[in-house]
């Protein structure tokens, strides 16, 4: 043995005595926690972090020995490298999954001694980055070693795995009928897997994790296809909707069980609401435990000393499904029974399955008569709204709405707008809040109450209105004074959402602002993502913009976007493309960019891309979509068409933007001569004639 | 994965909300009675092994809902089960009524060869019965079922309960290979059987 190779394998024995002290260590700290009296949840997960933390040293410790062992016994004499070898011990798979385990752990424990105020801790931020970061940590940790895993899969039986499983993919896609099972295929390469290659590290059930992982991404939407059950799915997330604004009481959860939180069982919910967004069907069975485990931490967290037998446990899923509001739920069941591993169906996997199962069907049928009959003042049927304006003028309207409360100050919630829904037509209102607990925080709003007697229809369309969102984020809570919509984030998973802070917390005093904002978006673009803008600042904004668009600093911003924008709408309504319905109200809102489409389509022949699907995302670049030139192009196309007709005799020497109604009139003569419908619009027919006249007129002059 | 039992046998507990379902099931597989000690425990299925005539018998004990609510959604809970203990209180007459109502469901609807245990719970609290023990071991007796009082705060008759379920389960009784799934087998069985029986009828037809 070299020098060198004996100075190594000194050195494993110090990496020995290194672990085993650390060992030792971790004991005497075990030994000084048992000795506390106090035995509750942050004990039971302090002492489960040591016992982790000596499983995994005895994990290294063990490695090290079989090493020094197997030197031993070959006398010393086989070759090994000690940095090498302390790099495979470092991602051995057991020390990272225990490792991934701590991380949890700690994550949990940071969590609940935040919840009961430790005094040892940290800001709430810092604990909450904490927490963000280990479980972000656990997961790579676990990602990476199902990469290596995976990696060696595919590259097995020189690399034919890779082959054979991307041609099942692609079989499976074609919806080819003669291959076998998803499940089948799976256990049959693990099987093969696991017999030739010499993978002692992993176990059967790490090799199906792996390979469902790669394979499932890919096929998923196929799989859905085959169980999709889409009127059964609308049903159960027609009645989610019509009870979002249950109560827990109704549902019969027992008065020792109910959870006091604003939003009750918010991490049961959330964790709910993210079922459709796994594709493999064991990530979806342990996102459904997940939120099982989170209904009992929330009940213990109220009742520590408590049995929630099932009898309990599924009346709380029921609230916890209808408040999540999935609206694929029965197809992600059968996805779920149909492509996942049987062995997990007779465990606590499959347990929470089948509770979910049940749930469905009990929300399926679901009816009014079936919900405890509640004291009158628990059934809330108030609703907190932030855009007093437009629900007063709704109110006003609907009979079976009232105004309940003109005015209400929401003391500790800061006022959020979502950007997309400002512009969006469909959407009635764009306003939630964030709860800060800080009093400083204020936001006006006012109530409005529901009439018990609402029809089918009626009730339709609260729920479309209210109680029927895509964002995972978002809740209606229980307020004593109503419910209200909040969010427990202010950073959305879904991308494309730009929310508005608005400081004041005045929806409609600061409507301008957001206009504004909104519009300098659309009009120069806007780079990032999940962005949350203080309306306030539009330093950057307005720079890009002047330059872009050419506008002298002498103007105002507020007045520059808005007399272009008021131009572009005008313009577009002159060359009938943008409805008479919709308001000429200065934003560049979704209907307004449809009509820059069809003036693309229109006028400059563009029939390449459909924007359509992505005109209700702000944040993308709108190059393609609007731009000083284009902006430019409208203006002369109108211009060009009014000089045509001036020419044929109707003119006029207003101004066709600021006082558009005469160029209406003028364009009304004109199809009343023409015997074309008088619509005051340059239509396709109107300016063809225009044309067409104008053609004529010209060949007589030059014939002249 | 540590969530596997291997081959392990359902059983489904039944009977109305209160009788004491989670707590039989938690002291036989935890031999503890939560009477608001420690900390909370969860429904969920339990499982433990149980070794009887020199086998590992292994059981999956899934704890249901038994709210009126959910009764019709029963099936979904006892489907695959091999076992079914039905559960009532002997100091509420209603819930063993509700338990007859089981029996008939489970007799109806179950497999040929479930098992079916009728249970009278919460024994210790003898001085507050309405159900005589008499009147369920007539009813047991009549239907086939084993009968048993227990204790979930004591534990009395708890681990009697499970052994004799064990011990009743057909896959315990029949002589399968070692090496092969004995659930299979037992299934596999049956549904042969089941085939013949349709095939004699057909052809009686």
């Amino acid at each position: 043995m070299s020098q060198q190779e004996k100075v190594e394998y000194k050195s494993l024995f110090a990496f020995k005595g290194n672990s085993e002290s650390i060992i030792e260590s971790l004991k005497d700290d075990l030994k000084k926690l048992e000795k506390q009296k106090k035995k509750d949840q942050i004990y039971n997960l302090k002492k489960d972090i040591i016992e982790l933390k000596i499983e995994k040293e005895k994990f290294r410790l063990n490695r090290v020995v079989q090493k020094i062992q197997i030197i031993q016994k070959n006398q010393v004499e086989k070759k090994f490298d000690v940095q090498e070898f302390l790099r495979q011990l470092n991602t051995n798979r057991d020390v990272i999954f225990t490792q991934a385990k701590i991380l949890r752990l700690e994550g949990e424990l940071l969590e609940l001694s935040k919840k009961n105020d430790d005094p040892n801790l940290l800001k709430d931020k810092k604990i909450s980055q904490l927490i963000v970061i280990r479980n972000k940590i656990a997961s790579s940790l676990k990602k990476i070693q199902e990469k290596k895993l995976i990696d060696l899969i595919l590259s097995f039986n020189q690399g034919k795995t890779k082959l054979i499983i991307d041609d099942y993919i692609q079989n499976f896609n074609q919806k080819n009928l003669n291959i076998p099972p998803v499940r089948d295929f799976i256990n049959q390469i693990t099987s093969e897997y696991l017999e030739l290659q010499d993978d002692t590290e992993n176990q059967e059930d790490d090799v199906k994790i792996a390979l469902e992982n790669y394979i499932f991404p890919k096929i998923y939407k196929t799989c859905l296809e085959q169980v999709l059950t889409k009127e059964k799915d609308d049903i159960i997330f027609k009645k989610c909707c019509s009870f979002a604004n249950i109560v827990q009481e109704q549902l019969h959860i027992s008065p020792k069980i109910q959870s006091s939180e604003l939003i009750p069982f918010i991490d049961a919910i959330s964790f709910m609401k993210t079922l459709p967004f796994s594709s493999t069907p064991t990530d979806k069975l342990y996102t459904i435990l997940n939120a099982s485990q989170a209904i009992y931490n929330q009940i213990s967290s109220r009742s520590p000393n408590i049995t929630v037998g099932a009898d309990d446990f599924v009346d709380v899923l029921n609230f916890v499904i209808i408040k999540a509001g999935i609206s694929n739920l029965r197809t992600t069941i059968s996805f779920i029974n149909e492509f996942c591993d049987e062995d997990f169906l007779n465990t606590e996997l499959g347990y929470y399955l089948v509770s979910v199962d049940l749930s469905a069907n009990f929300i399926e049928n679901l009816s009014a008569d079936k919900l405890q009959k509640c004291s009158l003042n628990v059934i809330n049927r108030n609703l907190i709204v932030f855009e007093p304006t437009k629900f007063k003028e709704l109110a006003s309207k609907t009979p079976y709405m009232k105004i309940q409360t003109e005015t209400f100050i929401l003391e500790g919630y800061q006022l959020y707008s979502i950007a997309e829904w400002n512009v969006n037509v469909i959407k009635f209102f764009s306003t939630f809040v964030y709860h800060t607990g800080n009093k400083e925080d204020k936001v006006k709003a006012c109530i409005i109450n529901f009439d018990s007697n609402t029809t089918e229809s009626q009730q339709a369309l609260i729920n479309k209105m209210f109680f029927s969102f895509d964002i995972p984020e978002l809740y209606l809570a229980e307020l004593p004074e109503g419910n209200i919509l909040i969010s427990n984030s202010t950073s959305f998973t879904s991308d494309n959402q730009t929310l508005f802070l608005i400081p004041s917390g005045d929806f409609e005093q600061d409507q301008p602002l957001i206009n504004l904002n909104l519009n300098l978006i659309r009009l120069v673009g806007n780079s990032e993502k999940n962005l949350i803008r203080k309306i306030e600042k539009i330093e950057d904004l307005e720079e890009k913009f002047r330059k872009d668009y050419q506008i002298s600093k002498n103007i105002p911003i507020n007045q520059a976007v808005n007399d272009l924008v008021l131009e572009l709408q005008v313009s577009l309504q002159h060359l009938d493309l943008f409805p008479s319905i919709s308001k000429i109200d200065g934003v560049l809102n979704d209907v307004t960019l449809l009509g820059i489409q069809g003036f693309k389509t229109r006028f400059l022949k563009n029939k390449g891309k459909q924007t359509q699907n992505k005109i209700s995302y702000l944040n993308k670049r709108i190059d393609q979509e609007l731009n000083f030139n284009l902006f430019s192009q409208i203006k002369n196309t109108l211009q060009n068409i009014c000089s045509k007709l001036s020419n044929l005799g109707f003119s006029t020497d207003h101004n066709v933007i600021k006082e558009p109604s005469f160029l209406v009139e003028l364009i009304k003569h004109f199809q009343v001569s023409s015997n074309i419908f008088p619509d005051g619009r340059l239509g396709i027919k109107t300016a063809e004639k225009i044309e067409e006249l104008f053609a004529i007129k010209s060949k007589v002059k030059s014939k002249n | 994965m540590t969530f596997v039992t291997p081959n392990a046998s359902k059983i489904v507990i039944l009977g109305d909300s209160g009788v004491g379902k989670t707590s039989l099931a938690l002291r036989f597989t935890h031999n503890e009675f939560h009477d608001l000690e420690l900390s909370t425990v969860g429904a969920k299925c339990f499982t433990k092994s149980v070794h009887v005539a020199d086998k590992d018998v292994h059981f999956s004990i899934w704890d249901t809902a038994g709210q009126e609510r959910f009764q019709s959604l029963a099936p979904i809970y006892y489907r695959n089960s091999r076992a079914a203990i039905i559960v009532y209180d002997i100091t509420q007459k209603k819930s063993f009524h509700e338990a007859e109502r089981w029996v008939d469901e489970m007799k109806r609807h179950g497999d040929e060869d479930l098992v079916i245990a009728l249970i009278g719970n919460k024994s210790d609290l003898n001085e507050y019965r309405e159900v005589k023990m008499k009147v369920a071991q007539e009813y047991a007796l009549k239907n086939n079922l084993i009968f048993l009082e227990t204790s979930a705060k004591t534990g009395e008759h708890v681990e009697d309960l499970f052994m004799k379920i064990a011990e009743m389960l057909p896959s315990v009784h029949a002589k399968i290979p070692e090496n092969l799934d004995h659930n299979f087998g037992i299934v596999s069985i049956s549904k042969l059987e089941e085939k013949e029986k349709r095939k004699e009828k057909k052809n009686c037809c």
